[in-house]
């Protein structure tokens, strides 16, 4: 049998989904048995590694590595018996494992999309598509979490959606939280917002701070990190979370100790993260335009949204109780799959399914704001360099926008053509991320004052062409950068990156 | 008879010669007015009673539809008067006749600067040309950016564009805007007066106070560097420095003069911080009457190099600094950004005992609202730019000033 999946692949664990027959998006189970797979990868040697439960076992010591995702697109390395793995090579190992484990469960995969944090930068996106292709799968989209777990809450949650509603996405390495209009089988992004290192392994941290520091009172010795390491925390964590206190047993260099921690401690530890989330939520709110009382529910996503807490904080700021419909870890997967057959061809796709996604309409906006860098007057009457942007974050996708700008020298016979990303709409050049640099040509001989038309047009498939066209000659220099589509779709095989 | 005959004969032939000239000469106009432009009337004026002598006019134009510069543009028309095939170009300079003797005006930016000082000079090439030939139609021969001039003084003032048609083979040197009419290079110059308002100090009145001016600077400086109750060694450099760069490029007695003045305004400024009576408002207050934009904005970046000295972004230091640029009057925004720059280099910039509302700019006035969006949009702007930083140091600081907006957003949420 032939499918399309969803691939939500997380800081801490990723998840696989298909449509049933009946066109519902399912969980595919891993041949353990379970909905999740932890995104941990443990080197035995330069060529054998163990991916998922077993090598979260050994998380904490040389040679495993977990949490890569939160540097993504990064120049960080992971090195393994001298070998040094980036974050999008370890993400290729977990992906290649997820499609083997899938493919040995459901049969041949024809298509996939990975999901990815809707604040993610270009190059990380890029990154994910990298990875995916030389794990052999071919993607061709890849989605925002939040949009994914909207559109599966607004197909599958039993009733008929209608209205303005929040996705609230903490998961164990990212949050996000995206507004969105649903009517029907349309969802419309309004608005999104996130940290790319915000979630439950913060709070894992901090649990494992707060242990330490009891066993210091209790005995008077530090405690081996050893001793309790941060699956130790996770856990404690999840039962922290469905009671108000637990009791924690250890023994370390200082000896054995035994001593209570309460949800309050956590709370505590955790405030300052809540806060970060609370005023990312209150900035979509006034992205979106929108007061909290036009917001019909606020949805769950990410495991670390069970925390008490946390439901309590989502309650302050949209003044209403959230809602959880499902299992919270793997929504945005179960969302990843009802997009994977909405985008895909439908060759592979019975009646019922095709029906099933055949009304879907997806309108996405731009997590970015795009520009480009001139020199121009500032407030100082100084000649400095500035971004001016193009395309604000939040525009509605497709959208093309354009800005004139003026030669300055007499015979001016070139411009420097810049396109920048960035989460705020950013004047200093420092702050900006220069996405692509070229050269616009001039006729030689020309007064200044030239004018010079940029264009950016952001279309569905998220491919923004950039044009820098002189308007008296009609020259152009022109790019198309993929912002979240494959360029291409091959498959490599992972094993020739690994080094003897 | 035979006179009269003849007269009338010739009468006939020139009258009958002017209308044949006249229709070749609009059969031309008309050709000219369809590929190169201009007007009919223009153009048969022209080709029939020939090319008037060179003439200069000014048109203010907007840069584009999105500023509010404009631009002056000069524009010449008719005979070029040379006497041989020269390579020319036309060179423009602006003197002030406000006060009588004609007096340089300058540019704020090297593009329209002489080579040599920074008089206004603007050049356009404009390749050979032959004797009675010329431009027909109004052709741009000069560009001046009225917001870029500095002339001697502020308020009202009569300028005069002169544009000077040179032979490039053999320039004549052009010095302060004023050049040597009888140099064989010098072929012809054209004037056009214009008038301009300036708000800003000219540059006489900002040589006057300049050395005024820079004591303000310095102890404004030390007033920074003494606001954390401690003077220390690198703060102390960070000034130094800047007074040795101030009198670089004087002459070596001039040099020694100012030196006398900036370091005793150095001691001064350190004595009177020290006993607590240097006061800021007194000094903005001075720098508000003598100063010019630039100056005020100098005063302020040598304030943040100070306070990034000891590589701690002390409360105190933060906030003399927020009422040294208060009180300036300057532009929020951009000393928003002056200090990101600073604070994203402090390797040990935020201490736990600095206040949080200094180093984020939180007014005390502020309603619980205000500092709520202020915080916001704080928290957003380092988000994103977290996202731009690579790892290192720089990324670090940004993570710390999250973590120090989230602190204040918990400080200001139990207050609410």
């Amino acid at each position: 049998m032939t499918n399309y999946i969803g691939i939500d692949l997380g800081t801490t664990n990723s998840a696989v989904s298909k449509l049933d027959e009946t066109g519902r998006p399912i969980i595919v189970h891993n041949p353990d048995g379970s909905n999740i797979t932890p995104s941990v990868i443990s080197f035995s040697s330069t060529k054998q590694y163990d991916v998922g439960e077993v090598a979260r076992k050994s998380l904490g010591e040389p040679n495993t590595f977990g949490r890569f995702k939160r540097d993504m697109g990064g120049k960080s390395e992971f090195e393994a018996f001298g070998i040094k793995h980036t974050p999008e090579s370890l993400s290729a190992l977990l992906l290649k494992k997820l499609k083997e484990d899938t493919e040995s469960t459901i049969g041949n995969i024809e298509e996939a999309v990975v999901t990815i944090p809707a604040n993610f930068a270009n190059e990380a996106r890029e990154a994910t598509l990298n990875a995916a292709r030389k794990a052999g799968l071919n993607v061709k989209n890849i989605i925002n979490e939040p949009t994914a777990a909207a559109l599966y809450y607004a197909f599958h949650s039993g009733r008929e959606l209608d209205g303005t509603y929040a996705v609230y996405d903490l998961g164990g390495g990212t949050f996000d939280v995206s507004l969105i209009s649903v009517h029907g089988k349309d969802v419309e992004v309004l608005a999104t917002e996130g940290v790319s290192k915000l979630g439950g392994d913060d709070f894992d941290k901090a649990l494992q701070k707060i242990v330490s520091a009891k066993y210091k009172t209790e005995t008077g010795s530090d405690l081996e990190p050893e001793d309790y390491n941060l699956i130790d925390a996770e856990d404690d964590k999840k039962s922290l979370s469905r009671r108000e206190v637990i009791k924690v047993s250890l023994r370390s260099a200082g000896g054995r100790a035994s001593f209570e921690v309460h949800q309050k401690d956590l709370e505590e530890a955790i405030s300052s993260f809540i806060a970060q989330t609370e005023m990312l939520c209150e900035t979509a709110i006034d992205d979106a335009n929108l007061v909290p009382s036009d917001i019909s529910e606020v949805f769950l996503v990410g495991g670390s949204s069970r925390i008490p807490c946390i439901q309590k904080s989502v309650e302050r700021i949209f003044k209403r109780e959230p809602v959880s419909f499902a299992n919270p870890d793997e929504v945005v997967a179960l969302g990843a799959a009802l997009y994977a057959a909405y985008k895909s061809d439908g060759k592979f796709l019975n009646s019922i399914q095709k029906q099933s996604v055949e009304k879907i309409s997806v309108a996405e906006i731009t997590s970015k704001f795009f520009g480009t860098i001139s020199v121009g007057m500032s407030a100082r009457d100084e000649l400095t360099r500035g971004n001016t942007i193009i395309i604000e974050k939040g525009e509605k996708i497709p959208c093309t926008k354009e800005e004139s700008f003026f030669t300055m020298a007499e015979g001016q016979t070139g411009v420097n053509c810049v396109v920048t990303e960035s989460n705020t709409n950013e004047i200093d050049p420092k702050f900006v991320k220069i996405i692509w640099e070229g050269v616009l040509e001039l006729p030689a001989d020309r007064p200044s004052n030239q004018e010079i038309i940029v264009r950016f047009s952001y279309d569905q498939n998220q491919v923004m062409k950039c044009s820098f066209i002189d308007v008296e000659t009609d020259k152009k220099t022109e790019v198309d950068l993929s912002m979240g589509k494959s360029k291409e779709s091959a498959d490599i095989d992972i094993d020739k990156f690994m080094v003897e | 008879m035979e006179i009269i005959g003849f007269i009338a004969l010739i009468l006939i032939y020139a009258f009958f010669g002017q209308i044949i000239r006249a229709f070749f000469a609009s059969l031309s106009a008309g050709w000219r007015t369809l590929i190169h432009g201009g007007s009919f009337k223009e153009n048969f004026g022209t080709q029939f009673f020939g090319m008037n002598a060179f003439e200069l006019k000014g048109e203010k134009i907007p840069i584009s539809s999105e500023t509010t510069f404009e631009v002056l543009e000069l524009n010449g028309k008719g005979l070029i008067p040379v006497k041989k095939t020269t390579n020319i170009a036309f060179i423009t300079s602006i003197v002030d006749t406000t006060d009588g003797d004609p007096a340089p005006v300058l540019a704020a930016i090297d593009d329209f600067q002489e080579p040599e000082s920074r008089a206004f000079q603007h050049s356009v090439q404009a390749g050979q040309a032959s004797p009675d030939t010329g431009f027909v139609n109004w052709v741009r021969i000069g560009a001046i950016i009225p917001s870029l001039l500095v002339p001697p003084h502020s308020g009202q003032r009569n300028l005069v564009a002169i544009t000077r048609m040179i032979d490039l083979e053999n320039p004549p040197p052009i010095d302060l805007g004023f050049c040597d009419s009888n140099h064989p290079g010098h072929l012809a110059s054209f004037q056009y007066s214009f008038k301009e308002n300036f708000e800003d100090n000219g540059y006489q009145e900002e040589a006057a106070h300049r050395e005024e001016a820079r004591v303000l600077i310095i102890m404004l400086a030390v007033q920074v560097a003494m606001a954390d109750g401690d003077f220390a060694y690198e703060e102390g450099k960070i000034i130094k420095d800047w007074i040795t760069r101030s009198i670089a490029t004087y002459s070596d007695e001039r040099k020694e003069e100012l030196k006398k003045v900036y370091n005793k305004a150095f001691k001064d400024g350190y004595e009177k911080a020290q006993k607590g009576t240097l006061s800021i408002s007194e000094i903005t207050n001075k720098m508000n009457e003598i100063g010019s934009k630039a100056q005020k904005y100098e005063a302020v970046d040598l304030c943040f190099d100070v306070m990034a000295a000891d590589g701690v972004a002390d409360e105190a230091e933060l906030t003399a600094i927020k009422n040294i640029s208060e009180s300036l009057n300057l532009d929020f925004q951009e000393i928003q950004i002056m200090k990101d720059q600073r604070l994203i280099k402090l390797s040990t910039k935020i201490e736990s005992q600095s206040s949080v509302e200094a180093i984020l700019g939180i007014d005390s006035d502020w309603s619980h609202n205000q500092i709520h969006k202020h915080l916001r949009k704080e928290f957003t702007k380092w988000n994103g730019r977290l996202n731009t930083l690579s790892d290192g140091e720089e990324r670090e600081n940004a993570q710390k000033m999250l973590d120090l907006i989230a602190e204040a957003r918990k400080k200001y949420a139990e207050a609410a």
